[in-house]
Parts: structure tokens; C-alpha cells; sequence
């Protein structure tokens, strides 16, 4: 199983780099939150983001619960802020 | 295109042109967003060419999330032709960010329709700003009256 994360903005800066190849190494079933919770142990410094957003497939995601299959986009940003 | 992501600059009388080519229309309702000055000087000459703005964006979701805000307007109101277009990359203060154009037979549906496509827009596209003013930069932080606006519709 191999899920493409995507980070944009201040995450980006944070993370240090726009897009990882995730392979879940947790038992299933594997939920968007359990991939952030999974990026704060990798990338420490997401722990002091507050209000993360996120989008799977390019949609923004209204639960959190959401399962995440194989092959999914998944992208975490901060709140959006255009116009 | 009725929804349009560039780095370029845009023209607003040549998107009106394009929605009065279309004989049902009786009105083009158009808003335009710009770069407001966010550094602390009030007079135009002397914001420097180090104050600028950068716009990220989620290129696919972007596009996929304006043409969606386009459906949900059509459902609402009878328009006849909507056009949005929106910016990203480098912007300097008073620079035009993004262009909303809604046309219809009578003018109530151009107003209503043109408000909630920029309302949904500002909560709704993944686009992001970043102030940089000289060696100081932030990102622009979420406003709180934009979700407000969203969901009095």
C-alpha cells in the first residue's frame, strides 16, 4: 500500500518538502487521521500546528475517520486563505 | 474556460466583452480582489519593491474546487455565463488577485450569484498568501468573518 502526501503553505515549510511516499506500516483500517498522526511522529515539528486541514483525493475532508486506500492523494495545509 | 488558475495578469473589460457576446445577458455583475498594503507605510512611493505577496496553490484541487463553487451557484440562481479567475505566484501591493464575472437575464441573480462564488471561494479554493515586507515574512492567517460570510448563504 503506497498513499501520496501532499503539503502545502506553511506545512510545506515545515515539513520541509512538498510530497512524501507514504507506506503504512499500522494495522488497518488506516484513517486520514492516523496518516497525520503518523506525519507528527515522522515530522516532530507538525506537533506545533494548530488547526491542520486536510484533503484526500483533492477533496476537502469533512471527517477525519475517512479510510484511506491504496493509492490515495492525501494533502495537509493550514486554513486556506485566498481570494 | 469558466475558471481560469494563472500567474498572468487578467483584463476585466475582456471578460466582459466575452459575457455580453451571449444575447441572454442583461447584466454582468464582476468583482476584483487586490493586493491591500499590509506593511505599515500609507503612501504608494514608498512601498518598496520588497513588500510583495506570494500566492501557493494545490494545482488540480484548485481548478476541481472552483468548477464545483460554479455547479453549486448554477443550482441556486439563473446565470447565464460565470467566469472566475484567480492568481498565483509573486504579487506586489495593489496587483489584482482574483476576478469573479457573473452574467444573467436581470441583475438580482448577478449580484447574489457573483457574492456567493467569491464568499465560498475565500474558504473553499486552496489558495494560500505570504506577506513579505523587506526581511520579514508571514503567512496570512485565516479570517474568521470569511467563514461567517460563507454561511450565511
Amino acid at each position: 500500500m503506497m498513499i501520496n502526501i501532499l503539503f502545502f503553505a506553511r506545512l510545506r515549510e515545515v515539513v520541509g518538502q512538498g510530497s512524501i511516499q507514504y507506506q503504512p506500516s499500522l494495522v488497518k483500517p488506516l484513517t486520514v487521521k492516523l496518516v497525520l498522526e503518523e506525519m507528527k511522529f515522522q515530522f516532530i515539528r507538525l506537533q506545533d500546528e494548530k488547526n491542520i486541514k486536510a484533503a484526500l483525493n483533492q477533496e476537502l475532508l469533512s471527517d477525519w475517520n475517512t479510510p484511506v486506500q491504496d493509492g490515495d492523494e492525501i494533502a495537509f495545509f493550514p486554513p486556506i486563505t485566498g481570494g | 474556460m469558466t475558471v481560469i488558475v494563472q500567474e498572468s495578469d487578467f483584463l476585466l473589460q475582456q471578460v466582459i466583452e466575452e459575457l455580453r457576446k451571449n444575447p441572454n445577458t442583461g447584466a454582468v455583475v464582476s468583482f476584483i480582489g487586490y493586493v491591500r498594503n499590509f506593511t505599515n507605510t500609507s503612501k504608494a512611493a514608498e512601498v518598496d519593491n520588497e513588500s510583495f505577496m506570494e500566492i501557493e496553490h494545490y494545482p488540480g484541487m484548485t481548478e476541481k474546487s472552483l468548477m464545483a463553487i460554479e455547479n453549486q451557484t448554477r443550482q441556486k440562481w439563473k446565470v447565464s455565463d460565470i467566469r472566475i479567475i484567480h492568481r498565483y505566484g509573486k504579487l506586489e501591493i495593489n496587483d489584482q488577485i482574483v476576478l469573479v464575472a457573473v452574467s444573467s437575464e436581470h441583475r438580482t441573480e448577478a449580484f447574489r450569484a457573483c457574492e456567493y462564488i467569491i464568499d465560498y471561494l475565500k474558504t473553499d479554493a486552496p489558495f494560500w498568501k505570504k506577506e513579505f515586507d523587506g526581511k520579514v515574512s508571514h503567512w496570512v492567517n485565516l479570517n474568521l468573518s470569511d467563514i461567517d460570510k460563507k454561511h450565511k448563504w
